[in-house]
């Protein structure tokens, strides 16, 4: 009883403890699947049961029943020359292994016995320990070679030519007409190595939405991009379509249509660079900006580390009408990078009396990382008169990044631009401050956060006292937050609050808040994504005018296109009188959706359906966005995309849908390139067909005649069957390749018996089959002897350790109603007969009788009848007997001389005489005749009546014999 | 007259195959007669003993080789006979589907009789339809009977009236063990065991009572190591492999002839299996024994 209380608190102390650890273990328990979990369960049940007492009493009985019956050996796997040490705690005597030409053994340090394979085999190590001695099963490898291919394998060659081509499709919606785009590159290696490269980007519109539209679009194709081009180590040429980058202070990120070459490495001018060509600032192609331009850079200085290029550029813009001039601009780059920590470059571009200049530096030491750039570009330079630039240009720059811990990086950076018209136009510039910190923390796996502050400042750069000025402040802060939850789910959540005022009316003109939360659950095949994006934002007035300048009066609008800010700034407080009817377009917002991407065989499925609501553009709106695309790829080389969009409005906006369809086919792939749209179509696929048939004469072969199995299960690959008609026949269809095609049957081995494998491996060309055929039987079989019933009992179980007697014919004849033939046989020497491949059924076994030996007859009947199961044998004996029989006389022998004499001697009459069951009555002169007599030894006995009896003792032999004058005298 | 050369020819050839290649027969895969006038003569079939590892629901395929290097044409009859153990662990056989773990009645040979004229072979293909309910091991021996196929080989002779036929003939036994992949048990224990030890005219002789509990037959191999009472090795020896049947039991042998300082001893005996789907089995058994003076006794003597 005393004891009750400090258990109960030992009881209480492990409640706790469990419980503790629940908790600790809890992420880990909550994360298991159903089957871990179990398995988990299941350890710690067995945990418990094994520590319980009565499974503790148990043991040692268990223990040493398991110790009488052998202990199990530990195994020891090594590879030749391997080696494994085993520890024991005490000190070891001896390690002995059985085969020393298998393994060896070595004790190290008294307590660890190290083997080493020798020779692949399998041999015994013991080790003796003061205390115990361990067996171990030694299996040695041998050493894993280095992985050879058997077969000759082809040179490796790598593709001569490779590339891309795209066809998309859209079918005319919404009133406008069907496009036709084409999307080409090619490329083709020389063996010297030159590459031909060329591509192309068309596009054609076309049909009846063409017609329809108030203003017709461009007829014919367009050509977005012509390249035609070569590689070498000499360096690139290309006659159309290039990109240029030439200098940050010029045409950078140009697309240059006209020939372009860039000496490589192996070529004497290395780094030089000619080009002549119209050029345009990107391939988008509303922008103005766009001339023609000539030139050539040359290197100057290449010692390694510092590199500088000299050269000269001509300019001339297409678009006079704006003003800027074009001209000769003398450019120079230096370049010097002494380590990848450090690295300085500097420019200087000198056109029209005027002189642009650039230098950047990039630095990293310890845990920072810093640049910074200063750039001033003249107002007259002919670069600006290609689009470069939107005028003169100033900028200074600087950044600083700092990454002391993995977890913690922040960064810095400050960034001003100042702007100057080019002297043709009275534009009044606007300059530009943006200061930019942030700072992003991995807290754990899976979890990020950062925060950033963004602080951005437009400003007019007033040339004159009577100019008017302009402040525009912007301060955002983003704050990100990324989580992963366990394996396959991952949330991340962004709100951002922007604030604009001019500080130059003291008004807060704009201001937003936009939250975004998005949760995406992925898996090995897809994944899907649930989204939620709200946004409050008010913009300014004039920043819905600089996005739709139509809202303004015919006369205002041209003012406003001539110089925006400058418009603005004069009618800034006169606007919601120019613009009475206009409402700030967006004042708030919110849309919620889900898109996902699943793969399933060789098809990507996409798609995405999105809610929005809100006040768009001065209206209220609602409208749903539902789009889906499917992706078919039919080869390694062939791809076709199929996509389509549906707006439904609710409000205000009217539905719309697009359709897209697209083919992409990739230059030398595996496939060969060819466009397999067999594939899509199912012309790459072949049949396997077959039968399943009664293999009448076990030969293996799909003879006429031999019917066929039905309902039989026959399996493609594993996976896919197909199900014997009446006819035994099957018909798969399979892609073209190596197949195995399998018979899967319960009853296989049970009641049929196969005569050809049940797997067989064929291989399946496109549009042609491959026959197969599965012979099956079920026959059974009959077979016994004929033997000598020497003992006449007349059944099988005296069979044994008789004689067979031969040339007697034996017929198996179906029962009434069971066709088939009636089969026969004459038994050989020893009495054996079999008939093989009997068709399950009934049957009678018969004896013809007329081919047995003489003096042999039948017991009872010359039929019996059976029934040959499936798969089964019957064993049928049939017993015959041979003709024994014993003839004599009984009399009392007057004279005594142990012969029968009539005159002297008086037969008996009417005397039972018997042997081995048979037995008779002497005639009137004491004859008699006993039959049928089992052979071996026989007692003839006669008796008299009252009871006198005589008998003698004959020995009959196995085969037919006649006894005869056999006296019985009294 | 020629006729009956051939005939005596390949009776000559029959008698010494089977009285001098019976017995091997079942581990050389061939008879071949060792000399003589008949050893160019030879009657051949491999390969004679299987251990395959079967998948249930399916077919497993062997293909027999019968070679005829004898000059008569010869006909092979093809059949099946069942294969077990009686209960003095001698081989018995017995008709198709009769015995224990019988596997007869699935097979099929094909064809089930083929003439080899002489010197060449022949094949025939045994496929065997292992059912889905089939678990653990199967046994079953193809059985060639070779009877001379030429008719006038058959010596006939009259007397007295009656007619007597001579036909001599040789049956080849092969031996088919199938275990299938997936369904075996396997348990092998050692019930009991004995050292006998050295005598001055007796080697060591280490016996042991094996019971194969398993599902399956089990090769059993052996081995051990002699340690003296403090641990050090004495000796150590391999013991032959024994196949063990289905539930059979039987004594595993071994004798050492290197001989022992008078003391206590250990023998430390394993023995191991292969496992169809797994890693081989070892056991461990500890016999321990005291050893004489083998020199004093023989000495006294």
């Amino acid at each position: 009883m005393r004891e009750r209380p400090a258990r109960r608190l030992l009881a209480s102390r492990s409640c706790v403890r469990l419980l503790c650890l629940a908790a600790l273990l809890w992420p880990t328990l909550a994360a298991l699947s159903p089957s871990e979990a179990a398995s988990v369960a299941a350890a710690f049940v067995k945990g418990v049961v094994s520590r319980s007492p009565f499974a503790q009493a148990l043991l040692p009985a268990r223990d040493a029943a398991a110790e009488r019956r052998g202990k199990y050996a530990q195994r020891i796997k090594l590879t030749v020359r391997g080696s494994h040490g085993i520890f024991f705690y005490e000190p070891v005597v001896s390690a002995t292994v059985v085969d020393s030409q298998t393994a060896s053994a070595e004790i190290r340090d008294g307590h660890t016995v190290f083997v080493t394979g020798l020779a692949p085999g399998e041999t015994i190590l013991v080790v003796s320990t003061s205390e115990s001695r361990t067996a171990y099963a030694v299996e040695v490898a041998r050493q894993p070679a280095a992985r050879k291919s058997t077969t000759p394998q082809p040179a490796e060659r790598p593709e001569s030519y490779a590339g891309t081509y795209s066809l998309t499709f859209s079918p005319p919606s919404g009133g406008g007409p069907s496009l036709l785009r084409h999307t080409f590159d090619f490329s083709r290696k020389y063996d010297d190595g030159r590459v031909l490269r060329a591509g192309a980007d068309l596009s054609q519109l076309f049909g009846r939405g063409l017609r329809e539209f108030g203003r017709p679009f461009d007829l014919g194709v367009g050509a977005n991009r012509l390249t035609l081009g070569f590689d070498s180590a000499a360096g690139t040429l290309d006659l159309l379509d290039s990109d240029l980058n030439l200098s940050p202070l010029g045409p950078n990120g140009f697309r240059l249509r006209g020939p372009h070459l860039v000496a490589g490495g192996a070529s004497p001018l290395r780094g030089a660079e000619l080009f002549a060509g119209v050029a345009r600032p990107s391939p988008a192609f509303f922008d103005g900006g766009e001339g023609r331009l000539a030139g050539v850079l040359v290197p100057v200085v290449d010692r390694g580390a510092l590199q500088a290029r000299a050269g000269v550029v001509w300019v001339s813009p297409r678009r006079e009408s704006r003003g800027e001039r074009g001209g000769l601009v003398l450019q120079m780059d230096v370049r010097y990078k002494p380590s990848e920590q450090l690295s300085a470059e500097a420019e200087a571009a000198y056109a029209n009396g005027g002189l642009s200049l650039r230098g950047r530096f990039d630095a990293e030491a310890a845990d920072f990382k810093v640049y910074g750039e200063a750039m001033k570009v003249d107002k007259d330079s002919p670069y600006v008169s290609i689009g470069a630039q939107p005028g003169g240009r100033a900028l200074t720059s600087f950044g600083l990044r700092w990454q002391r811990w993995q977890r913690l990086t922040v960064s810095a950076s400050f960034r001003r631009t100042t702007t100057e018209s080019p002297s043709a136009l009275r534009r009044t510039p606007l300059n530009s401050a943006m200061l930019f910190a942030s700072a992003a923390f991995r807290a754990a796996r899976g979890t990020r956060f950062s925060f950033s502050l963004t602080r951005q400042q437009l400003e007019t750069n007033a040339r004159a006292a009577s100019d008017f000025t302009w402040h525009l402040q912007t301060t955002a802060a983003t704050f990100k937050y990324s989580q992963r939850l366990g394996r396959r789910w991952l949330n991340d959540f962004e709100a951002r609050l922007t604030s604009n005022t001019e500080t130059e009316a003291g008004a807060q003109v704009g201001r937003g808040l936009q939250i975004r939360e998005q949760l995406r659950f992925n898996w090995r095949g897809g994944s899907v994504t649930g989204y939620l994006n709200r946004l409050e934002n008010s913009p300014s007035l004039a920043g819905l005018l600089i996005r739709n300048p139509a809202l303004l009066p015919e006369a205002a609008r041209e003012a406003f296109e001539a110089d925006p800010v400058r418009f603005l700034i004069t009618n800034r407080y006169l606007l919601p009188q120019l613009v009475p009817d206009a409402e700030l377009p967006l004042t708030r917002g919110s849309e919620v959706g889900a898109r996902f991407q699943t793969s399933y065989s060789r098809f990507d499925f996409n798609g995405e359906a999105r809610y929005g609501a809100g006040e768009f553009s001065a209206q209220e709106r609602r409208d749903l966005f539902v789009t889906a695309g499917v992706t078919a790829r039919l080869d390694a080389a062939n791809t076709i995309q199929v996509s389509g969009s549906r707006l439904f409005g609710h409000e205000g906006v009217g539905g719309q849908t697009a359709f897209t369809v697209s083919f992409f086919h990739r230059f030398g792939a595996a496939s060969g390139g060819g466009m397999s749209l067999a594939k899509l179509l199912g012309l790459d696929r072949g049949h396997v067909r077959g039968r399943v048939f009664f293999d009448l004469n076990t030969d293996g072969q799909d003879d006429a005649g031999e019917p066929g199995v039905a309902g039989l299960r026959v399996v493609l690959d594993g996976n896919r069957s197909a199900t014997t008609d009446a006819g035994g026949n099957f018909d798969l269809v399979a892609s073209a390749g190596e197949h195995t095609i399998a018979l899967d049957s319960e009853r296989l081995g049970v009641q049929f018996r196969a005569g050809s494998p049940t797997e067989q491996r064929v291989y399946v060309a496109a549009r042609e089959s491959v026959r197969l055929a599965f012979g099956l039987n079920d026959f059974g079989f009959v077979s016994g002897r004929v033997f000598n019933d020497l003992s006449l009992v007349g059944n099988q179980a005296s069979a044994d350790n008789t004689p067979g007697v031969g040339g007697v014919l034996v017929r198996l004849r179906p029962a009434a109603g069971f066709n088939g033939p009636v089969l026969s046989q004459t038994v050989g020497a020893g009495g054996e007969y079999e008939f093989r491949n009997v068709p399950p059924g009934s049957y009678t076994l018969e004896v013809d009788p007329a081919t047995l030996p003489a003096d042999f007859r039948l017991h009872a009947g010359a039929s019996w009848p059976l029934t040959v199961s499936p798969l089964r044998g019957v064993f049928a004996s049939v017993p015959v007997a041979a003709q024994r029989a014993v003839a004599g006389r009984v009399f009392i022998d007057g004279d005594g001389d142990g012969s029968f004499d009539p005159q002297r001697d008086g037969a008996l009459a009417g005397i039972r005489v018997s042997a081995a069951g048979v037995e008779t009555l002497t005639t009137a002169d004491g004859s008699y005749l006993l039959r049928n007599l089992p052979a071996g030894r026989v007692v003839v006995r006669a008796v008299r009546v009252g009871g006198d009896s005589r008998e003698v003792t004959v020995e009959l032999g196995a085969g037919p014999s006649f006894v005869r004058n056999l006296k019985l005298i009294f | 007259m020629s006729s009956k050369r051939i005939f005596i020819a390949v009776t000559c050839a029959l008698l010494v195959a089977l009285f001098s290649g019976q017995a091997r027969a079942q581990q050389t895969a061939a008879v071949a007669p060792p000399a003589g006038p008949a050893a160019a003569s030879a009657l051949g079939i491999a390969p004679i003993s299987i251990d395959a590892k079967v998948k249930r629901g399916s077919t497993y395929t062997q293909t027999y080789t019968l070679s005829n290097n004898t000059p008569a044409r010869l006909r092979f009859r093809c059949s099946v006979s069942d294969y077990w153990y009686d209960e003095q662990n001698r081989r018995v056989t017995d008709r198709p589907g009769t015995l224990p773990r019988s596997a007869s009645t699935w097979v099929q040979l094909t064809p089930s009789e083929v003439v080899v004229e002489p010197n060449s072979s022949a094949s025939v293909k045994a496929v065997v339809s292992v059912p889905l309910s089939a678990a653990g091991g199967y046994y079953t021996m193809p059985v060639f009977e070779a009877t001379p196929d030429d008719a006038t080989a058959m010596y006939t002779t009259g007397s007295g009236g009656t007619t007597a036929t001579a036909s001599i003939g040789f049956g080849f036994r092969g031996l088919i063990m199938l275990t299938t992949e997936d369904a075996a048990e396997y348990n092998v224990e050692i019930m009991d065991g004995g050292v006998r030890p050295p005598t001055a005219s007796a080697p060591l002789e280490l016996s042991l009572d094996v019971r194969n509990r398993s599902t399956t037959h089990a090769r059993v191999r052996g081995s051990f190591v002699i340690l003296d009472s403090s641990g050090a090795p004495a000796g150590r020896g391999r013991i032959q492999e024994k196949r063990f049947m289905p539930g059979q039991r039987g004594e595993y042998k071994a004798e050492w002839a290197g001989a022992l300082a008078a003391g206590r001893y250990t023998a430390v005996v394993t023995l191991s299996y292969d496992r169809v789907g797994m890693e081989p089995a070892t056991l461990v058994y500890e016999l321990p024994f005291e050893a004489r003076d083998v020199s004093a006794s023989a000495a006294n003597r």
